[in-house]
């Protein structure tokens, strides 16, 4: 049993790693969206930066705008940092001036920031807060122009590490907020805030964090008003204020989640959907109320609301004409463009395959991909556009079930293959590949779709949009990966000499592009999988730093075993004695195993192995079975001693379906195993045990010392 | 004869054994020093209400055990975080402990200087915020087999530097921890509380179950450390979805009928999605709620408390000389009514 037991750890081990790459859960993002966010990245900064990136002619880099903290006065001209540097060179002592300031204020929050190590005295802290003040006067005495901005902000910024809201409140009344707009401005606005707020003036601090985009906070500042009465008293209130627009949003993307995450037990377990439903009625009819008032300044944003909320509880036809006139109604052009978005997605639902819905789908979805680029050329790299999300949602949420429904699966791939690569992932081939989305459809289809779907790539649809999706999938760097992928399936089919001329055409070049070529390089099919497991990912080398990239192979494995399997038919259709048909049948036993989900050689037929595989795929050929038929074939033919041992110790070797050993557990959950006479694993190992007994002084040593015997023994004499 | 001789010799070889031996085996571990009717303080500022400032002079709290700062993992580098900010002087008549936090997986980080940075920056927070005669510091951390020999080799370098301080070394200690040896401090406060999986659904009292506490008391008598008390006066409101614990939530009410529906005594059904606050890193100060998690408020019964308290004072008379509760916040206090807690504090 040890054998075994180590194997099985062995192939987890693979498993584990291997878990890791498989398609990762469905999102479902929001819909509905007015607020530019893309905007709120970490603007402050990235505009400050943007300032000294400009100064430096690029050489600077956002760690030396931070780095400016550790600058030392007395010996600028020995400074590494780039802006210094500038400064220095250009002898511009206003702008040194205004880095020395700049530094003394960035040290000063270190020395007062209270999760260092080093805990101030009360000295250090003390002088600390004399710096600030001191930074302070020099900051509102500033009497230049070119740092206005930079300096009036020092100067908020200072009365704040002072805990002076007043002196805040009352530096932008009277100074910054004549300024002309500048991100240092809007800096110095959310500083004013703060005093709003730390001067009991909530309501005003929340409108400028929701004018300002600042989520955290304006999350922070409504959260008590999160639900339908805090939006009434809120709008009672001020008909335009700015958190109206966090606080809509905020409950039609809560009632879009609820409704994808309620399952219909539990909604059914309280009248929640009732509850839930009633508070959106009375949103819509809410919203109608305020568009028909004309107090808000954003219609639009009221009208798509209610509109998305009427499609979530069914009223497609209000959905549809709400969502229409919004786009026309008064408010932002993030409110209107977001209308537009809302209505695709509604669109889609009871649409006919006809042109003219195909049509409108390419127009709405290229638009989406050039909101989009836009989007993401503002929110930078690390940055997941909301249109970017809205292609997702509607794509998964309601084309790909449409064009399943429509039994379009060609369509559906290349739905797909879009999702992989638009609208701004471009850098990507568009080759079909292992790790773009449309690969686990593909893997899905059988061979004879994925002809057929060869087939579509190669014709002219009557339709724009599928003509456009096409371009999608480069179809000329595709021919090796459909050949190679036609003539797998027909293997993982059983239809060998279908798979020929497939593979045939297939290169060693291509198969050592892919992942699996290091198991293929390193693994041969004509070893028996009973007699060893050919390891490739020894726990060991996980820690050596090993490329697990893919390795060159010489030959194309999958076409050797086509060709072998052919040949070995061939000759066992033709073999007259019966031990030249015991040898076929044991021959073929053992290639079949290899290649089937349990073999080492499971590449033959597969992409991609783990233990939870089983026979999954439609039309797959089930090679577990096949193999064990032609072992049971070799045991009753062959009158050879070592074949015939061979033969029983591989059917004691192989899964049937059923368990041999079932297991209890003690006090201490020890494993207890006992014989499950039942099964057909028992009758297996029983007949490999008879032979064995029967022989003891001629079995092999693979026989007499397996230790899955031993215990089977064992528990055979304990429970005789 | 000579045979009787030598049995008379080793008699008094035994017996002697045994008088040195016996006072080593008697000996009682001792008792906490100054012991006093005691709290927690375990927030981010330091700032007591009008029902904290009763509770102290309505029980004559004498000590305060106040968390200073948590250690925490940042960029594999261990780090200060969630520092006490002093709002207001600490209460005047009180003794103060300070307690540092130290997270879990701070002892796989390198510890070398930890002991030094630790000792001072208690002592540092406490002369630069003004806080007077203070005795001792406490540490608070969740030891296990595998990292006790890395904690209480820190014990023994904070001892060394507390010692020459003048300064006191005390340690909570989990009942789990009470088979093992002891730490290297001056006394433990035995942490009643937390005895049970939050984590698991099905447990109905993680706070504290007598059921839980049972199979560590048999360590309590023999446990060679000085040991106090510390009983919760705390409730949880604990986050599932699909009975998997997602965290714990802050502020939460459970009376908003647009986002609950109670479908048990304790037990509530999310019907709307939304964000709230909760507890955890300071990275994940919300927690987002969804349609069909639920919410279940857990609370330990005063009876349990008393009979947990009870129990304990019969196995180790001397442990509730010194009772702690966790902790002092007002959103907490009115969990129980005064004579809940006058049972535990002057029984």
């Amino acid at each position: 049993m040890k054998k075994f037991i180590i194997l099985s750890v062995v192939a987890l081990a693979g498993v584990s790693a291997a878990l890791a790459c498989g398609p990762s859960p469905t999102p479902n993002y929001y819909m509905f969206s007015v607020y530019n966010r893309e905007q709120m990245n970490d603007r402050f900064s990235d505009g400050f930066f943007k300032y000294w990136s400009d100064y430096t002619g690029g050489k600077a880099s956002k760690w030396d705008m931070e780095a400016l903290a550790n600058l030392d006065p007395n010996d600028l001209a020995n400074s590494n940092n780039p802006i210094v540097q500038t400064a220095s060179a250009r002898a511009d002592r206003e702008t040194i001036d205004y880095l020395l300031l700049l530094s003394k204020y960035m040290a000063g929050c270190d020395m007062l920031d209270e999760n260092r190590w080093q805990y101030p005295t009360e000295q250090e802290r003390s002088g600390a807060l004399r710096d600030m003040q001191y930074i302070n006067n020099r900051a509102r005495t500033y009497e230049g122009t070119r740092y206005r901005a930079q300096y009036d902000l020092l100067a908020m910024r200072t009365y704040m590490m002072l805990n002076k809201p007043t002196a805040v409140m009352q530096f932008w009344e009277t100074e910054a907020k004549a300024l002309p707009a500048s991100v240092y401005k809007d800096k110095m606005k959310n500083i004013f805030a703060w005093g709003l707020l730390n001067s009991g003036k909530k309501q005003e601090a929340c409108e400028i964090y929701a004018e300002q985009g600042d989520m955290q906070s304006i999350k922070w500042c409504v959260r008590e008003k999160r639900n339908l009465k805090g939006i009434k008293a809120e709008y009672a209130a001020n008909p335009n204020s700015p958190t109206l627009i966090f606080l809509v949003q905020d409950f039609v993307n809560n009632a879009q989640e609820t409704a994808d995450a309620g399952s219909p037990e539990v909604m059914q377990y309280v009248e929640a959907t009732s509850i839930y439903e009633n508070e959106i009625r009375q949103f819509i009819a809410f919203a109608a109320d305020v568009v028909k008032q004309g107090k808000t300044k954003s219609p639009a944003m009221w009208q798509a609301a209610s509109g998305f909320l009427n499609y979530m509880i069914g009223n497609q036809s209000a959905a549809l004409k709400q969502l229409t006139e919004a786009q026309k109604m008064k408010g932002t052009q993030r409110m209107k463009d977001n209308a537009r978005a809302c209505y695709l997605l509604v669109a889609t639902k009871d649409a006919k395959p006809e042109n003219k819905y195909y049509d409108f789908l390419k127009k709405e979805l290229q638009w989406l991909g050039e909101k989009d680029k836009e989007e993401q050329a503002v929110g930078g790299d690390d940055y997941n556009s909301h249109y970017a999300e809205v292609i997702d949602r509607v794509t998964r949420s309601a084309l790909i079930p449409q064009f399943e429904a429509w039994n379009r699966p060609e369509v559906v791939v290349n739905l797909k293959a879009m999702l992989s690569l638009y609208p701004h992932r471009d850098y990507m081939n568009k080759s079909l590949n292992y790790f773009g989305e449309e690969w686990y459809m593909i893997d899905d289809l059988t061979a004879q779709q994925t002809i057929d779907y060869r087939n579509y790539m190669n014709s002219t649809p009557g339709n724009d949009f599928e003509r456009w999706l096409m371009t999608f999938i480069d179809k000329k760097a595709n021919d090796n990966v459909l050949n190679d992928l036609i003539g797998t399936k027909y293997l993982r089919e059983g239809n060998f000499d279908a798979a020929l001329p497939y593979l045939k055409q297939v290169p060693a070049s291509y198969i050592s592009t892919l992942g699996l070529s290091r198991y293929m390089a390193r693994r041969d099919f004509n070893k028996e999988r009973w007699m060893g497991r050919q390891i490739v990912d020894y726990e060991s080398t996980y820690w050596s730093g090993e490329d697990y990239g893919p390795k060159q192979v010489k030959t194309n494995q999958r076409l050797e075993f086509c060709q072998e399997m052919i040949d070995l038919q061939n000759r066992l259709a033709t073999a007259t004695s019966a031990e030249q048909q015991a040898q076929l049948h044991y021959k073929l036993a053992s290639i079949m195993y290899q290649a089937s989900y349990k073999g080492d050689c499971w590449y033959l037929t597969r992409y991609a192995q783990s233990a939870y595989d089983s026979i999954d795929y439609k039309n797959e050929y089930n090679y577990i079975a096949q193999s064990i038929k032609h072992l049971e074939a070799t045991k009753k033919l062959t009158g050879d001693f070592r074949l015939k041992e061979k033969a029983l110790y591989a059917l004691a070797f192989v899964p049937h379906g059923d368990e041999i050993f079932t297991y209890t557990y003690d006090a201490d959950y020890n494993a207890i195993p006992h014989l499950n006479r039942g099964s057909k694993a028992f009758n297996a190992m029983n007949e490999l045990w008879e032979f064995y007994y029967a022989n003891r002084n001629k079995v092999s040593k693979f026989v007499s010392n397996c230790d899955a015997l031993i215990v089977f023994q064992n528990l055979k004499g304990i429970n005789r | 004869m000579r045979h009787k001789i030598a049995h008379i010799v080793r008699s008094l070889l035994l017996t002697s054994l045994l008088c040195v031996l016996m006072p080593a085996c008697s000996k009682s571990p001792g008792e906490v020093p100054r012991p006093a009717p005691a709290v927690y303080y375990w927030r981010t500022v330091m700032r007591l209400d009008s029902t904290e400032r009763d509770f102290l002079r309505q029980h004559g709290i004498k000590k305060m055990y106040v968390r200073y700062f948590d250690v925490v993992v940042k960029n594999g580098v261990l780090m200060p975080n969630a520092t006490l900010h002093f709002s207001e002087p600490m209460p005047e008549g009180l003794e103060i402990v300070p307690t540092v936090f130290i997270m879990n997986n701070c002892l796989e980080a390198d510890t070398t200087q930890l002991a030094q940075l630790l000792v001072d920056r208690l002592v540092q927070m406490s002369e630069t915020n003004h806080v007077q005669g203070v005795k001792e510091v406490q540490v608070d951390f969740d030891w296990t087999v595998r990292n006790r020999e890395a904690y209480y080799a820190l014990l023994e370098r904070m001892r060394t530097l507390l010692t020459a301080r003048g300064l006191g070394l005390s340690a909570t200690i989990r009942l789990h921890q009470l088979a093992m040896p002891a730490p290297p401090v001056d006394y433990g406060a035995l942490m009643m509380y937390n005895t049970g999986n939050a984590r698991d659904y099905t447990c109905e009292n993680p706070i504290l179950d007598y059921r839980d506490v049972e199979p560590y008391l048999k360590h309590l008598a023999d446990y060679d450390l000085p040991l106090c008390a510390a009983y919760p006066d705390f409730s949880w409101h604990l986050h599932f979805r699909q009975q998997q614990f997602q965290g714990t939530l802050y502020d939460v009410n459970l009376n908003d009928s647009t986002l609950f529906y109670r479908t048990a005594p304790g037990k509530y059904l999310v019907i709307g999605s939304s964000d709230l606050p909760s507890g955890g890193s300071d990275d994940a100060l919300s927690a987002h709620i969804r349609a069909g998690d639920e919410v279940l408020l857990r609370q330990v019964p005063a009876s349990v408390i008393v009979k947990v308290h009870d129990e304990l004072s019969r196995l180790r008379p001397e442990i509730n000389r010194q009772v702690i509760i966790y902790d002092l916040d007002s959103k907490n206090i009115n969990n129980y009514q005064n004579s809940d807690y006058e049972k535990i504090y002057h029984p």
